[in-house]
């Protein structure tokens, strides 16, 4: 018995000891980003989303529509906004990672509410990207304690200057409400980090101690990409039909049957609204929603659902590209891509 | 190895399988449903290759409770030469079906790396074992002989059990495909634990009543089932109780650390999984329970006092 004792013994100081060689170290805003991208102009981002890769895929042929897609899209930056798997294994997450690394375009990843859900851990799916091997892969994953998981940003440089900051957010996936979910939200602690990046990033560009410092017109720009759209995106699309879809407005379509957003405001919106370095978000989620709108001086789009992975408008999957401008503005342009097209 | 031992051993292993085998029909299955089943041909003989334990297991013990030897040798035939044919269509088909739908890429990976070579080797194993159980019954001969009639109750009966059986199947996979799918932060274990075991006790619950009726004396078994109906009854509700708790301090925790095991939960949202554990833990304890209450509806009892009433039959 007393050998039973010190073998539990043993292993509970093995286990303390283990916990307290793991404290991370004080993460800074530069821990939140692998490297910079150097800006050339007209900078083409490729968002792809809700590609839904399953148990039941046939990788032989979604390659060859994403050769299609990409070859189409000619991107600088290739982005994931969630929802990249459902049901799958860890042999559907490596292929894809696999097939995204050999392009030789950077891309990076955000989780949607799907991604987390099959036969691997949490862990897995939060880390894989990270894999040292993904050379072009720009996702990081610090050790933190904000919510979600990979909230990250890349920064487009020319020289020392940061042109344009892309910014990945984890949207989360549900939200219990007993019996029932909702889906979840960019929450605070997210909403204050994303912050600090903003003003961290203008303070050491423009070499001042104060982000109010630094004229408005001045601010870096920035694009947000993450999963699950915002409350905003319900107003905003009021607020187009009030125009009479004014095309000077927004563009693209509402047909999904509703604008599954968040269960509560966060007020992501409104922080980024006060900032005002971020030019527009984009989704995706809604699969056949793919509208733009101009609201408030933020583009608030979806994206164009990638691929025929579960409900979808045969007419409506690509992919999006977003062009990040010299002047600060964005250009967006739809690429519908049909299978054996 | 006593006979009784070895079926036991086997049964064991059968239910493990069927049960992984269930789970994981299910997933593809319901991959497929979402996805319009684009891909219910090229994935054909994986559905057949899951069932087949499935099916051996619920042969297995149909055949164990046939008292006549000649129909009990006619049913391992048959139901060997059906086992056979569903592996060998599986392999041929799949085998064809590589270079049909996976451009002759024997490892296209998606269900495991390995995919569809693994299936091909199991269904070929599969075959083997239905031609090596006809070949060691191949000499002895079974006059045809019709199966005993069964009632309308008794038919039904049949049916849920077997319904019963699948969903208990179906949780044992959750629980065994939980290795790969469990939060290794163990931040939520205080409230993951009492679901996972939940998950395995109706299939506990099942093992340990096919121990009762194994090992225990005929004349005892009717105040052993009440027993383990009891003690079933009992740690449903503790878990129950226990996950209830854990759920209303930390709604969350399905999300965080169980969305792997509940998938149909996140399709419709709606937080089903827990319920539906609890509930399907609860049905073995409460029908061994009521069945020793009220004796005169179960077919064991029933046979128990006839046994008792002529103890020479």
């Amino acid at each position: 018995m007393k050998k039973v004792y010190n073998t539990l013994a043993s292993l509970l100081s093995v286990l303390a000891l283990a916990s307290c060689a793991g404290s991370p170290e004080a993460l800074t805003y530069e821990h939140y980003k692998k490297r910079d991208l150097d800006y050339q102009e007209n900078f083409r981002v490729l968002q792809m989303t809700d590609i839904h890769f399953g148990l039941a895929t046939n990788f032989a042929e979604e390659w060859v529509y994403f050769d299609a897609l990409i070859g189409l899209a000619e991107p600088d930056l290739m982005v994931l906004t969630g929802d990249m798997f459902m049901n799958a294994s860890v042999d559907v997450v490596n292929q894809l990672y696999n097939y995204m690394d050999s392009k030789d375009i950077p891309w990076t990843v955000t989780f949607g509410n799907h991604d987390r859900q099959g036969f691997y851990t949490p862990q897995f799916i939060e880390g894989q990207a990270t894999y040292d091997s993904y050379d072009n892969c720009l996702y990081v994953n610090p050790d933190d304690n904000v919510n979600g998981h990979g909230n990250h940003y890349i920064n487009i440089v020319s020289g020392t200057d940061v042109e344009w900051q892309v910014i990945m957010l984890d949207s989360g996936s549900y939200h219990s409400l007993g019996a029932t979910y909702d889906y979840d939200v960019i929450h605070e602690d997210q909403i204050a980090w994303y912050e600090d990046v903003i003003k961290e990033t203008n303070k050491v560009q423009f070499d001042v101690d104060d982000f109010a410092l630094v004229p408005p017109a001045n601010v870096i720009p920035s694009v947000a990409f993450f999963h699950i759209p915002l409350f905003e995106y319900v107003d905003a699309y009021e607020a187009w039909e009030a125009s009479g879809f004014d095309e000077d407005m927004g563009s693209g379509v509402y047909q999904d049957s509703g604008i599954w957003h968040g269960y509560y405001n966060s007020g992501f919106f409104a922080k980024a609204k006060e900032l005002g370095s971020t030019r527009g978000m984009f989704v995706g989620h809604d699969h056949t929603n793919n509208f733009a709108i101009d609201y408030e001086d933020i583009v608030l789009s979806y994206g164009v659902k990638t691929g025929r992975g579960i409900y979808h408008d045969p007419e409506m999957i690509g992919g999006q590209v977003i062009t990040l401008g010299d002047d600060g503005t964005i250009d967006i342009e739809r690429l519908f891509v049909a299978y054996g097209e | 190895m006593k006979t009784k031992t070895l079926f036991l051993v086997t049964n064991l292993l059968l239910f493990f399988f069927a049960g992984i085998s269930t789970f994981f029909f299910v997933m593809v299955l319901f991959t497929d449903a979402i996805n319009n089943f684009r891909m219910v041909l090229a994935y054909l003989p994986l559905y057949l290759t899951l069932i087949l334990p499935i099916y051996a297991l619920i042969a297995v013990n149909r055949i164990a409770k046939v008292e006549s030897d000649n129909l009990k040798l006619r049913k391992i035939k048959i139901n060997a030469l059906v086992f056979g044919g569903i592996s060998a269509f599986a392999l041929i088909y799949g085998f064809i079906n590589v270079f049909v739908s996976f451009g002759g890429n024997f490892l296209s990976g998606g269900p495991s790396k390995y995919f569809p070579l693994s299936f091909l080797v199991l269904d070929f194993l599969f075959a083997l074992i239905a031609v090596y159980i006809l070949f060691i019954f191949r000499s002895e001969k079974c006059e045809k002989e019709a199966a005993p009639q069964k009632g309308a109750l008794k038919n039904v009966g049949g049916v849920l059990k077997t319904i019963f059986l699948l969903f208990a199947l179906y949780f044992l996979g959750t629980f065994a495909f939980g290795f790969y799918s469990f939060d290794l932060s163990l931040e939520h274990v205080g409230g993951t634990l009492p679901v996972y075991l939940l998950m395995i006790l109706p299939s506990l619950m099942i093992v340990a009543n096919e121990i009762v009726k194994g090992y225990v004396l005929f004349e005892k078994q009717k105040f052993a089932r009440f027993i383990l109906g009891l003690s079933g009854l009992g740690l449903t509700l503790v878990l129950g109780v226990w996950m209830f708790i854990y759920m209303n301090a930390k709604p969350n925790f399905v999300v965080d650390a169980l969305t792997a095991s509940f998938p149909l939960d996140f399709a419709i949202s709606i937080n089903l999984g827990p319920i539906l554990v609890l509930i399907l833990s609860l049905i073995p304890g409460l029908y061994l329970t009521i069945a020793y209450l009220l004796p005169n509806y179960c077919p064991i009892y029933k046979r128990w006092r006839a046994k008792n009433d002529n103890p020479t039959k």
